[in-house]
């Protein structure tokens, strides 16, 4: 395996705020376990809908991890696998001007060549106040799910 | 004329700052009553800033606005400092004008690509157009993420960012981060350059509409900040930023949340089209040039040609970018001192959707006793309606429901990314007599 091919790109939405930080820790502990993984990067973003279609480069394997709120028990662990080929079926954007994830990898589709698998990482957030501090339950989240991601299998390859 | 009553009725615009919706009733081949509708409840920013602390300001009104957080810090900020005679650094002026940059650039990049051209070019939503137009999209999205990486840079974060305080910022970028990112904006220049010149081969409707234009202006620069600018008006205004209420009138519509605001009694444009017609004169050589091999020329009374001011605002914003940041050195400190004094504070910038003017009273204890936050959309509604009216009634009332709201829609996104976005989740009831 070459070891400048692009392999995976991880994408950690959310803010400084309670829960809504989940996607941005787990990305800060992949980053620090990663660092020496050829073609896998994992990045922060703000905006959940386009902004990492411009940093993706075909044919990385793409995860996204972000807090999400379904009704399920705080701490829930959520894990989807999308295919592109398929219509998606998530939530109604609540993103900025009504660009969400869904509107985004709609947009990727188009203008680009998407893996056939994609994953979602989403922990049930329980608040989303203006402290620093997350609940409990997502900051146990976080390393599970970091976790997860590590053994998942666009990353198990030597490295 | 057809004789036939039509009611068209949208009824949620669902967008970031506020939900609306729009109420048109054709009776007798006039348009006899037209609302949009603004009619989410007030967010009550300005309450919530009373009994607050002047410092904490740029922290607060940066909620307000996930798309142009800037402009609402830049406003407040050169408030205060205006009120407090706080002599910023030539840096810091700089600096700030360089964040506002990464706005501008994001926002505009937003509107045009995943909303208005949509329109333009006859799809019903981005991801369709996307299919047929990869490269421009590709390149509009580029754009947007190296607006949003200004922002980072100088505010930690692309969304509601934290980095500006009164009397400068909080961190100064540190040289390596600006070279790299100086590089990049100088490489996307083409790209800016290629996106304004395509965006004016669009397809206009010949809309030619009497407007009064409205914006800050600069003696030596397109306006961005506060320091050294008045505020103009194509019929001749030229006023200080303290005068704003003396000529600017808000009123309160049955149905709408948000303000009107008329000057002289009249609707009046905000935005990239007001700015570009009263500043033309301002904008970079290489700008000029891209313009002058178009069929467009500024000033300009047609609203269509408002997604072309945007596109240059994005080149002009990439040129000025790339000039304020390529010799870029870290200075010894991010701010300068603040003594806060009691008195009004009045505060005016150019956000990407057009004027945004502040007006705080404050204590001898710093603490802010009144806020008045005017913001562009609510600047710009009654002239969306006027425009609406004018526009329906050039294309025809004898057009079938479905193009007639299509119209409207279209209108209405030409004016302000909030109302724009939420055109497209609208809605349309039809009922005919």
């Amino acid at each position: 395996m070459k070891p400048d091919l692009n392999r995976a790109l991880i994408v950690g939405f959310g803010s400084p705020y309670g829960d809504d930080q989940f996607g941005w820790q787990v990305i800060k502990k992949l980053q620090t376990a990663l660092k020496n993984r050829n073609g896998v990067r994992a990045i922060c973003c703000d905006h959940s809908g386009v902004d990492w279609i411009h940093q993706y480069q075909p044919p990385e394997e793409l995860i996204f991890v972000d807090a999400v709120k379904s009704g399920a028990t705080p701490g829930t662990l959520h894990r989807l696998s999308l295919d592109p080929s398929e219509k998606l079926t998530l939530p109604p954007a609540t993103s900025s001007h009504g660009i969400g994830l869904q509107q985004g990898l709609a947009i990727a589709a188009a203008i680009t060549e998407l893996p056939t698998k994609i994953e979602f990482y989403g922990v049930e957030l329980e608040q989303c106040d203006a402290s620093n501090t997350a609940s409990p339950a997502t900051i146990e989240q976080v390393e599970k799910s970091t976790r997860q991601i590590l053994k998942s299998s666009c990353l198990c390859y030597p490295g | 004329m057809s004789d036939r009553t039509i009611n068209i009725n949208v009824p949620v615009l669902a967008r970031v700052e506020g939900e609306g919706a729009l109420d048109i009733r054709v009776e007798d081949g006039r348009i006899t009553d037209l609302k949009l509708r603004i009619f989410e409840p007030p967010r009550l920013f300005e309450k919530l800033l009373e009994g607050r602390h002047y410092s904490e300001v740029p922290d607060i009104v940066t909620r307000i606005c996930g798309i142009c957080p800037v402009a609402y810090q830049m406003s407040a900020v050169y408030a205060f400092e205006a009120l407090f005679a706080t002599q910023i650094t030539p840096w810091i002026d700089a600096m700030r004008r360089a964040y506002y940059c990464g706005e501008w650039i994001e926002s505009h990049a937003l509107h045009i690509h995943l909303l208005a051209l949509p329109d333009f070019l006859g799809y019903s939503s981005a991801p369709e157009m996307a299919k047929q137009f990869p490269d421009e999209v590709r390149r509009g999205l580029k754009l947007q993420g190296l607006g949003n990486e200004l922002i980072k840079l100088f505010g930690a974060r692309s969304v509601n960012p934290v980095g500006v305080k009164v009397g400068g910022f909080h961190k100064v970028p540190n040289e390596t981060s600006v070279a790299a990112l100086v590089e990049r904006l100088r490489s996307a220049l083409p790209d800016a350059k290629g996106l304004l010149e395509w965006v004016a081969t669009l397809n206009f409707p010949d809309r030619t509409q009497k407007f009064v234009s409205v914006t800050l202006q600069n003696p030596v620069e397109y306006p961005i900040n506060m320091l050294d600018t008045t505020l103009v008006t194509s019929a001749g205004h030229n006023l200080e930023i303290n005068a704003f209420e003396a000529y600017f009138k808000e009123s309160q519509i049955p149905h709408s949340t948000a303000l009107h605001s008329h000057l002289d009694g009249s609707p009046y444009l905000v935005g990239p089209l007001a700015r570009l017609n009263l500043n033309y004169e301002q904008l970079h050589d290489e700008i000029k040039a891209s313009l002058s091999n178009t069929k467009i020329s500024f000033p300009s009374d047609n609203p269509y040609h408002n997604i072309v001011a945007r596109a240059a605002e994005i080149y002009y914003s990439l040129l000025e970018a790339v000039r304020l940041l390529e010799d870029y050195t870290s200075p010894a400190t991010a701010a300068v001192e603040v003594t806060p004094k009691a008195g009004s504070a009045y505060g005016c910038s150019e956000a990407p959707r057009g004027t945004l003017w502040h007006r705080y009273e404050v204590n001898d204890d710093g603490i802010i006793t009144f806020a008045r936050l005017v913001p562009p959309t609510s600047q710009n509604q009654a002239r969306i309606e006027e425009d609406l009216r004018l526009s329906l009634e050039a294309l025809g009332l004898d057009n079938d429901e479905v193009t007639l709201r299509q119209h409207a829609e279209q209108v209405i996104r030409n004016y302000d990314p909030c109302i724009s976005c939420a055109t497209h989740f609208i809605d349309l009831t039809v009922t005919r007599n």
